[in-house]
């Protein structure tokens, strides 16, 4: 039983051939529809302590090196050793400051000792990026709990691990922000056959605004980015059947990971001092559509 | 490089609080020039009389015609606008509180023809002559975290600053494909000339300050930084956005 929607996009995960050819394409229509870019004012992390999950690579490799160039400490989580040690050392062959750690982001346990060896070696914590995430195909009719539970593990309670252990030792340095990574598959629950993803995305909506509230009083602001479809290893296997959400889009083109990045530095940062509790989308106008639904009637 | 190097602004509603620390901003991160629009203009003129950067232009945003007058000024003088920052807006007279039981016509019209149809003119105006100069253009403009939760008796304020955040959508879906990105900020109560009646008033200011998750008021400075923002290349992924900009109050 299929219909024409989960049709549309079973068949996404594809790198066969034409695959690389694909992804260098979209990478310079990208690159050509964007502005120029400009620098940004340096500095913005200077003297602080960050926590970037998912910092192998894609949305937040580019985060963990922005943060970095920008002056903080940076801690880089990851389950992909490889990735881990060449964005470490990517950043400090920049003059910047990374740490890699091995660890998954479901497991509470190390969530813990993380938060012990960044207190040990830097005495305090002032960011935490919770952009680790994983997707997956499946409906109603084909997840189970049991099939779910590895995504609601890393996107769902990943980011809540990270921000219940992360909060008391931000709190202890005086305040700071944490940036949570949610989707449009959060709010506007678009085609594509992907419920785990949808999920836990919501899920990930409601304890930000939640966490806002609890942890505003405490001087820690809580934001999620939006981003839409972003040039990255999650969404490229699928990239050329999802051409049509491109093309639903007004800007008619993916987002490169820094331009996803830019809006996590800033929720990050103080030019954001009294944002709190917001989800930003940064999706190209994607969501300027009341129903995604368009994409796949063309 | 600065932020804004080569970049010519406009900015509505530029003789006080957000709109006046706007100008001071883009000044100090390398803009070619600033056009300082305001209905009344005099203070304005003489805070950046030695800027030459800068140019004061009067203009009554509620007026189609002169709107349209204001814009060719601009772009006969700096040759083209980059930036809008679509700022200008009133909240009810004098700070008077307004139910919607009692709201006189004239208090709702005056809001409605300000917030909503000046705001209109001047994005409309001002995208027109983008288009048709093919200027990759950026327009922010300035909604209100009034519209998500709603504080009593604030008249026609909250439902026009709601209609700024939509009409910001719809902008941005029809300009996209002409480059132009359009998106908005909703500031909550901020430390301005605007919000000082409900500032002043014992018990709207314990409410407020109690349900703000941050326990206080933005500053103007704070509100500047997520406009900036919007207008800069940082947010070049954004469309039709509106980021609200009160501490959690709106929660």
């Amino acid at each position: 039983m299929k219909s024409k929607r989960s049709e549309f996009f079973d068949e996404a995960v594809v790198s066969g051939p034409g695959q690389k050819e694909f992804e260098e394409r979209v990478y310079a229509e990208a690159q050509a529809k964007r502005w120029p870019r400009v620098a940004e004012g340096q500095g913005k992390f200077e003297g602080q302590v960050a926590v970037v999950t998912g910092a192998a690579g894609g949305q937040g490799e580019m985060e963990a090196k922005m943060i970095a160039q920008q002056g903080a400490k940076v801690y880089m989580v990851d389950i992909e050793e490889e990735g881990l040690k060449r964005v470490e050392s990517a950043i400090g062959a920049d003059g910047g400051e990374a740490v890699a750690v091995l660890m998954d982001v479901a497991d509470e346990g190390m969530w813990q000792k993380l938060v012990e060896k960044v207190l040990n070696e830097s005495g305090r914590l002032d960011v935490l990026v919770n952009n680790a995430g994983m997707c997956q195909n499946g409906t109603v009719l084909t997840e189970t709990r049991e099939s779910l539970n590895r995504i609601m593990d890393v996107d769902c309670w990943g980011v809540y691990n990270g921000m219940h252990y992360c909060a008391p030792a931000i709190i202890e340095s005086g305040g700071g922000a944490i940036v949570n990574t949610c989707s449009y598959q959060g709010t506007h629950f678009g085609p594509g056959s992907f419920i785990g993803y949808a999920m836990a995305k919501a899920a990930v909506m409601g304890m930000t605004r939640a966490a806002a509230t609890d942890l505003g009083t405490y001087g820690i602001r809580v934001n999620a980015v939006n981003p839409g479809l972003v040039l990255s290893g999650m969404t490229l296997p699928r990239g050329q059947n999802r051409k049509g959400l491109v093309e639903a889009s007004s800007m008619k083109r993916y987002a490169l990971p820094e331009e996803i990045a830019s809006v996590v530095v800033f929720l990050a940062s103080d030019d954001s001092s009294f944002i709190n509790g917001e989800f930003i989308a940064a999706d190209g106008g994607a969501t300027t559509y009341l129903h995604l639904a368009t994409a796949d009637e063309k | 490089m600065a932020r804004f190097d080569n970049k010519v602004v406009l900015v509505t509603g530029a003789a006080n609080g957000i709109g006046r620390c706007m100008v001071e901003r883009f000044l100090s991160e390398g803009v070619e020039g600033v056009a300082a629009v305001d209905i009344e203009c005099r203070t304005l003129k003489d805070v950046f009389a030695d800027e030459r950067r800068v140019r004061t232009i009067p203009c009554d945003i509620t007026d189609y015609n002169a709107v349209h007058r204001m814009v060719d000024e601009v772009i006969e003088l700096f040759g083209r606008i980059d930036i809008l920052m679509n700022n200008a807006g009133i909240s009810m007279k004098d700070g008077e509180r307004y139910g919607m039981l009692t709201c006189p016509k004239e208090a709702w019209d005056s809001v409605v023809s300000t917030n909503l149809n000046g705001s209109f003119y001047v994005a409309q105006a001002v995208a027109q002559r983008m288009v048709k100069a093919n200027t990759k253009g950026v327009i922010v403009n300035t909604s209100s975290n009034t519209f998500r939760f709603i504080p009593k008796y604030l008249g026609a304020y909250p439902a026009t600053k709601a209609a700024i955040a939509v009409f910001t959508k719809q902008f941005a879906k029809e300009l996209a494909e002409y480059g132009i990105r359009v998106n908005a900020f909703g500031p909550g109560t901020t430390l301005t000339r605007m919000s000082e009646p409900t500032r002043s008033n014992p018990e709207m200011n314990e409410q407020f300050l109690r349900d703000i998750p941050m326990h206080r008021y933005g500053e103007v400075r704070e509100a500047v930084d997520v406009a900036l923002f919007l207008a800069s290349e940082q947010s070049s992924f954004m469309l039709g956005e509106t980021i609200f900009e009160d501490g959690g109050q709106s929660l």
